[in-house]
């Protein structure tokens, strides 16, 4: 299991300084792996690495948790009662689709300037997702498994919380995987557009600007930091809840 | 299965046939961007100067939106001359970038908008006034970093309140009152501060102190090198599209309003106000490099010889 986490990396350094030898890109926009290393370790020494993930993980989760609560509540309305599923479902076809970016400068216009706007935009990029996966969860569950409440007479409580959620929850955590995919990159490209110069400023104001002052190096440092963050967030948190949960409540099959 | 390796041999030739091809004729690749500076470029563009004056090139223009863009566009091989401000040029050549400016193409009036009566100098701003430019490192970040050193000898002075937005959003972030100030230029300078409500706080020419060009052309070392004739030739066209603006008006207007899609009246306004001065000469090459090199943003103290043809 741990030989695995490293091999895909490992493989795509060596195609990566492989690319870097045959010298096919000129080194100015493709340099070698060691030099990514030495300036990444440069950035994380100084601090400016970590300090924009920092801050981009605080944006994603002041977003999350109102993205979970509200896409929590309109899934669950819109199974209860059809008129509010219309309405969301609706709302879902016509903002789902729509970049977050494309709604910046609306939402300058209305809000004004600040951290705010990249907070809105990922909400709206992971809102959507957690919305239809919720619901898609509570649809899908099988109308034995509520007539065995039924049976059993368990109240609207009881049916929630034993049936309804446990069965729904492969749904749902899908629908928190995409919104974590989805948060990452919203913020990142909120970020490039829309950058505040001298205070702090996200991992994607650190890629952007890596990128303005022609430092490719650190450029590809913070994109492989990002990526970084993502398989360690898949392997040691996303696997170990999906083990511990769906497998024990008979979900869904997961592959170890 | 003999099909497929009749198709797939001729698919393998037309690939390697297109590489072969380009040597014979001289090809020159140019970047435009969009915006009132660049005027001299489109008119090069529609009135097919550089195809007159040598029938033999293939001239191709990208248009890309943004200095980094094009920058990496010259660096992959795709291009062969970009043009830019003054300083994102300097930062692509401190880091090795080889090339060069050939030539300049045009001074404007930069500078920072404010709302009218509200500000005096550039102390003034509070502690979440919000200034909007394009991008750090671009001419108008550098210009307000010199306005501040100049007037109070702090270049970083207000680094913290600088917003990075693109010209069109800063100006509507400057209009709704969203920002305090919007370092900027032609045309969103003049659209600005011809309204009652926002006035110029401070030049680019006197952040400076002296006059500078804006936007100029850089050139890579191997395309200077292989192709002197078509060098030579795409100076003599940026000279003559020049000229073109400033000798027929009425024409040049027909193309840039087609172009930019606005009403000639408005553009011949904007486009011929005295300020915009459209030349081939590079002036404020020193000031920049050695107020960039004093700050950090060059690692070298560039000299001239190594940034012109």
């Amino acid at each position: 299991m741990k030989i695995r986490f490293l091999l895909w990396p490992a493989a795509f350094i060596l195609f990566w300084q492989l690319l870097y030898l045959l010298e096919i890109f000129p080194p100015l926009v493709f340099p070698s792996i060691w030099e990514i290393l030495r300036q990444t370790g440069a950035d994380l020494a100084s601090g400016e690495l970590i300090k924009g993930t920092l801050y981009s993980l605080l944006v994603i989760f002041a977003a999350f948790i109102p993205s979970l609560i509200g896409g929590f509540l309109m899934a669950f309305l819109s199974v209860k009662f059809s008129f509010s599923e219309r309405i969301t479902e609706t709302a879902a076809a016509l903002a789902h689709p729509l970049p977050g970016i494309a709604l910046l400068p609306i939402l300058i216009l209305w809000t004004g300037l600040g951290i705010h706007i990249i907070v809105l935009i990922v909400i709206h990029s992971v809102l959507w997702p957690f919305y239809i996966n919720i619901r898609s969860g509570f649809k899908d569950v099988p109308r034995l498994w509520l007539d065995f409440g039924k049976n059993n007479s368990l109240n609207g409580r009881e049916e929630f919380l034993y049936i309804l959620l446990p069965a729904a929850f492969p749904s749902i955590f899908a629908g928190v995987k995409i919104g974590w995919a989805r948060a990452w990159r919203a913020v990142i490209s909120a970020e490039m557009i829309f950058g505040t110069i001298g205070s702090a400023g996200g991992l994607g104001w650190f890629i952007y600007n890596k990128r303005i002052f022609m430092d490719t190096p650190g450029m590809y440092g913070g994109v492989f930091f990002l990526m970084l963050i993502g398989l360690v967030v898949e392997t040691f948190l996303f696997r170990k809840i999906e083990k511990r949960t769906a497998i024990r409540w008979g979900g869904t099959h997961v592959s170890s | 299965m003999k099909k497929y390796l009749v198709i797939f041999t001729v698919m393998i030739t037309l690939f390697f046939s297109g590489c072969t091809n380009r040597k014979d004729d001289p090809t020159i690749r140019i970047a435009e961007q969009f915006g009132l500076a660049y005027a001299p470029l489109q008119i090069m563009k529609e009135k097919k100067i550089l195809e007159r004056i040598n029938p033999k090139a293939k001239v191709q223009w990208l248009k890309l939106g943004n200095t980094a863009a094009i920058r990496e566009a010259v660096l992959s091989g795709d291009l062969d001359i970009g043009f830019m401000g003054i300083p994102p040029f300097l930062i692509a050549r401190d880091k090795g970038m080889p090339w060069k400016i050939a030539t300049g193409l045009s001074s404007a009036p930069l500078g920072l908008v404010v709302p009218s009566g509200k500000y005096t100098s550039l102390r003034d701003f509070g502690e979440h006034a919000k200034i909007a430019l394009p991008q750090p490192g671009s001419i108008q970040h550098i210009l307000l970093a010199m306005a501040c050193e100049r007037e109070e000898g702090n270049p970083a002075l207000l680094d913290r309140h600088l917003l990075s937005l693109k010209h069109p959003d800063g100006m509507n972030a400057l209009l709704s009152g969203a920002v305090e100030g919007h370092f900027t230029s032609p045309p969103y300078l003049f659209l600005e501060s011809d309204l009652d409500d926002f006035e110029i706080l401070i030049s680019g020419e006197k952040a400076m102190g002296e006059p500078f060009t804006f936007i100029v052309g850089g050139v890579t070392e191997e395309f200077y090198g292989d192709n002197p004739v078509l060098y030579n030739d795409f100076l003599k066209a940026v000279r003559q599209s020049i000229n073109f603006i400033s000798e027929n008006k009425n024409e040049t207007l027909d193309i840039l309003s087609e172009v930019y899609s606005m009403e000639k009246d408005k553009l011949h306004d904007l486009l011929y106000r005295p300020e915009m001065d459209f030349g081939t000469s590079v002036k404020g090459l020193e000031p920049f490099i050695s107020f960039m090199h004093r700050n950090g943003y060059l690692d070298q103290e560039l000299s001239q010889e190594s940034v012109l043809f």
